[in-house]
């Protein structure tokens, strides 16, 4: 395949080197220039190698030859020079006979020949020796001998200097040829060093250029951190495809770094800080505070009403909502200020430099007068309300943990007390908050314990004054504790989530005591069991119900499930639904508390349910309140016009009792009657209840209180 | 007991190993210069002087006795001596037969007549006058193959000493010698009535490298001795010990 990082990327991108390329092109190159160096080197210190072997093999000998001649040559003259001085025959004879035999050794030759000279001197020496004998004869011949010893001796002398210069050149010869080479494998390798340097020199300069100085220079720009935003600036201009692949790489690890940073700080869907951000520029406001003793103020807001639009209008105009409520908060804090987005409908704004509570509270009012103002999504006109807690720092918590936990009970109290406004938090919040944990450790080993437990409210049928059903109604008692209201810990129970395994239990508990009264004769009374919000999901309450029916065996339509308006109201088509399976069990459905809540008739009338529980705040002052009086005559004229029975509760007088069996109540309930009694008691009463029934008819009724 | 014993043992093996026999050196022993007995009877000369050199380079006794030269080639060829020192020319057929070390000095050959006889008569002189030579040497073959002289005229001794006497008293009429083996004769009162008969001689084998034969079944004992010459040769003891007996360098 083509290599595609040497060209150019886009027209009048320059093509980069490839450093792969260009290092094997220089260690090539360095190679070669270092072989031509050694091979030069090696040819000119073999050159003087030879040189040298050739004069110690060849040229020594013949050097120690010349040596030996002339020194010979030099014995010779000082045998000849005897001959001045000498007289005798004698001495003359063998000095000339000593003459002859040197000059005719084998080393008085050069170059394998005698010179003439020499064997002219051999035979001068035999004349001479003759001369010198025949001397006695004749005095002149010794002179005559003596002249001509001095004439060769000077001839001699001559040639023995030439040898001896001949000697003296050849070896200067020699040192001057070995002293020529030195000098040339000198330059050679001052020249392969030159070369070896240069070579160097460049590999390093393109090394530096190419691959150091960029690396560095990347080096020095992450050293500051990928989070650095002059990161990308400091890249360096890339001359090679491998540089460039790596600053190509950085600039996509810095991105990626920067989403993952982004990712990891900020809230997906408003862009707002989140809770990780938030918590970190908390613990950094809360440092500065200390050091600048000055106070921040931290806002925790809750939309009130978020819920509802969400579910009755749909996630995504939720979703426009809270994304419009987000910049409207932006909009009315400080740049240095901080607002955050905890999660579903939760903001917190980190008040840096709070000032003083005027000026806090001046904030917090154009902040609930921004989210008041309608907002619109699509088709829809959005209106909306928060409540706000607030807490200080220092003053109200040491750390981040304990600052969001007291602005979040502070923004509880602003609900409880009636939501659309604002508290600050005090330490007396902080104890029925406490409180409000301990309930709510007490309440998960409740179950556990078996602290809970059902008390059982009859149902009466106006008709006949018989008991026709029980609500069930839960009660706790803490082991050696006084009885703990329902309206304390049901609420509990159900933000904490407790109430689906409270729910369940209930419906266990309520099935096996109904069908261990069936056991006890009493096989016809209906129970009455109240389902929270939280159970109100299909496919829990569906198996919730079956599980309890099939470990009973109570038959379904002894069982009767009660959902409040407000509940089947909130999500009205799958109320429907959840409805409509549970009928097809076979059990018993009702409304209650209704008249509290906004009841659609057109819902109402799909529902599948059998009767009405109208709410005991109508009933309460039925006698005196026309009003009252009115809703509960149009309730029961609803019910009967809708096919459905109607139940009063709280009747707690005969009067009260009249009144809804003038109007045509079917079923009521109330203290007139009997308060929750415990499982023996109620039974008890039933089959009490029945028996005198069955003897006086209604009339007893009356006289039940 | 034991312990002595085999101490005894050890030490008597150690000490064999020590022993080395002495070489016995084969020389002539009649050339003045070379090696010929001084006025007290002790042999001297170049030869001498050297051959002791090698053995006290060698670390070894040397046992000199005193042989013939016709004598000396075949007893180191026998192996009845080590070494041999007769100035030896290196031919083939000897080399065939001992070992030659390197070279330790140079020689020529010289014919050697009383003074009354002309240079000029040589030819007819060669061609008709007894000739004495020593038995066995390099100048005997070269007069029988080269000028075809026959036994009747070719008069053998087997030492320089025995061709002397018979040039003095005329038993022949010249003479064929190594140059330097003769000169000390014709230096001396017996030899003042000769010379040297014409130039000498360094072709046909009668000049060149002398050497020191040794038993061709040593050739330890050969590296030995050409160790030994190099180093006395590189160290000047060799120049030193010429000078001794020479006028002038003989290598």
């Amino acid at each position: 395949m083509p290599d595609s990082r040497n060209k150019p990327s886009l027209p009048g991108d320059k093509p980069r080197t490839s450093l792969r390329r260009l290092t094997a092109w220089l260690t090539l190159l360095l190679i070669a220039a270092l072989a031509v160096c050694a091979a030069l080197l090696a040819s000119l210190s073999l050159s003087v190698i030879q040189l040298a072997e050739k004069t110690d093999q060849e040229m020594a000998p013949e050097l120690m030859r010349s040596v030996r001649f002339v020194g010979n040559l030099e014995r010779l003259m000082a045998l000849g020079d005897q001959l001045i001085f000498v007289e005798d025959p004698k001495q003359w004879q063998s000095i000339t006979l000593a003459m002859q035999a040197l000059v005719s050794h084998p080393s008085m030759q050069l170059n394998g020949q005698r010179p003439p000279l020499l064997q002219e001197t051999y035979q001068m020496a035999d004349r001479i020796r003759r001369l010198r004998l025949s001397a006695n004869t004749d005095a002149n011949k010794t002179d005559e001998a003596r002249q001509l010893w001095r004439e060769y001796r000077q001839r001699l002398e001559t040639l023995s200097g030439n040898t001896a210069a001949s000697t003296v050149s050849n070896t200067t010869s020699l040192a001057k040829n070995i002293a020529q080479s030195g000098h040339s494998i000198l330059i050679a390798g001052l020249l392969g060093g030159l070369l070896s340097i240069i070579s160097c020199i460049a590999l390093f300069w393109v090394m530096k250029r190419h691959l150091l100085r960029p690396l560095l220079t990347i080096s020095d720009a992450l050293r500051a951190g990928v989070h650095n935003p002059s990161v990308l600036d400091a890249m360096p201009a890339p001359h090679s495809a491998e540089i460039a692949d790596v600053t190509t790489a950085v600039a996509q690890l810095v991105k990626a770094h920067d989403q993952l940073n982004h990712m990891a700080t900020h809230d997906q869907l408003t862009g707002l800080a989140n809770r990780y951000a938030l918590e970190v520029r908390l613990e950094q406001a809360m440092n500065s505070c200390q050091r600048h003793q000055t106070r921040l103020a931290l806002c925790m807001i809750d939309l009130d009403n978020f819920k509802s639009i969400n579910d009755s209008l749909g996630h995504s105009v939720g979703d426009q909502l809270l994304c419009g409520i987000s910049q409207r908060l932006q909009d009315e804090v400080r740049h240095s200020d901080t607002v955050a987005r905890l999660g579903g409908d939760e903001f917190v704004i980190l008040l840096g430099d709070a000032g003083t509570p005027t000026q806090v509270v001046q904030i917090i009012h154009k902040l609930l007068k921004q989210i008041q103002t309608p907002l619109h999504a699509g088709d829809y006109r959005l209106d909306t309300s928060a409540s706000i807690g607030i807490c200080y720092y220092p003053g109200d918590g040491e750390n981040v943990e304990t600052l969001l936990q007291n602005a979040d009970i502070a923004m509880y109290a602003a609900k409880e007390a009636g939501r659309n406004g604002y508290r600050f938090f005090d330490m007396e919040m902080n104890r029925l908050a406490s409180e409000r944990l301990k309930l709510e450790a007490a309440l998960r080993r409740a179950l556990e314990k078996n602290e809970l437990f059902l008390h059982y409210q009859p149902q009466i049928l106006t008709a006949t004054g018989e008991v026709v059903a029980v609500e069930a109604l839960l009660r706790w008692q803490p082991e050696g504790e006084a009885m703990i209201p329902p309206d304390r810990f049901i609420p509990v129970a159900e933000e904490t989530g407790l109430i689906n395994r409270i729910g369940e239990w209930v419906l266990a508990e309520a099935c096996h005591t109904i069908h261990a009264w069936r056991q006890a004769g009493v096989e016809d009374v209906r129970v009455a069991v109240n389902i929270s919000a939280r159970q109100m999901q299909y496919d829990l309450i569906v198996l919730q119900t079956r599980t309890a029916l099939d470990e009973s065996g109570l038959p379904p339509h002894l069982l009767e499930l009660e959902i409040t308006e407000s509940v089947a109201m909130s999500d009205a088509q799958a109320t429907i639904e959840c409805l409509n399976a549970l009928k097809e069990q076979g059990i018993s459905l009702a409304i209650d508390d209704f008249g509290t809540g906004y009841s659609s008739l057109a819902y109402l009338k799909r529902f599948p349910i059998d009767r009405l529980k109208l709410d005991r705040t109508f009933v309460k002052d039925i006698e005196t309140d026309p009003n009252d009086a009115a809703i509960c005559a149009a309730s029961i004229e609803l019910a009967r016009s809708l096919a459905l029975e109607i139940v009063a509760e709280g009747v707690e007088s005969n009067a009260q009792l009249d009144y809804l069996t003038q109007l045509g109540c079917d079923l009521v309930q109330g203290f007139h009657f009997a308060r929750p009694l415990p499982p023996d008691d109620a039974l008890r009463y039933i089959l009490s209840h029945r028996s005198n029934a069955a003897t006086q008819g209604r009339s007893r009724l009356h006289t039940g209180s | 007991m034991r312990r002595i014993l085999f101490s005894l043992g050890l030490f008597c093996i150690w000490s064999a190993t020590l022993y080395a026999e002495p070489l016995t050196v084969s020389i002539t022993g009649t050339v003045e210069r070379f090696a010929a007995p001084n006025s007290q009877g002790d042999l001297h000369g170049f030869n001498v002087d050297i051959v002791n050199e090698i053995c006290r380079r060698l670390q070894r006794e040397c046992l000199l006795q005193v042989r013939r030269f016709p004598a000396v080639l075949p007893e180191i060829e026998s192996g009845g001596a080590d070494i041999g020192v007769a100035n030896h020319l290196k031919t083939p057929e000897r080399a065939a037969r001992v070992a030659f070390s390197i070279p330790y000095w140079r020689s020529t050959s010289s014919f050697v007549a009383p003074l009354s006889l002309s240079p000029n008569d040589m030819d007819l002189t060669l061609a008709n006058q007894p000739i004495c030579v020593i038995k066995g040497t390099r100048q005997q073959a070269y007069l029988q193959q080269v000028h075809h002289v026959d036994s009747q005229r070719l008069i053998t001794t087997t030492s320089t000493k025995e061709l002397e006497e018979k040039v003095v008293n005329g038993a022949c009429r010249i003479a064929l010698l190594p140059t330097l083996q003769i000169l000390t004769f014709l230096q001396s009162e017996p030899g003042s009535r000769f010379t040297f008969y014409g130039p000498s001689i360094d072709s046909n084998g009668l000049g060149g490298n002398v050497h020191i034969i040794v038993r061709p079944d040593r050739p330890q004992l050969l590296k030995q001795v050409n160790e030994a010459l190099s180093q006395m040769i590189a160290d000047g003891t060799h120049e030193r010990i010429t000078q001794r007996y020479f006028p002038f360098s003989i290598r």
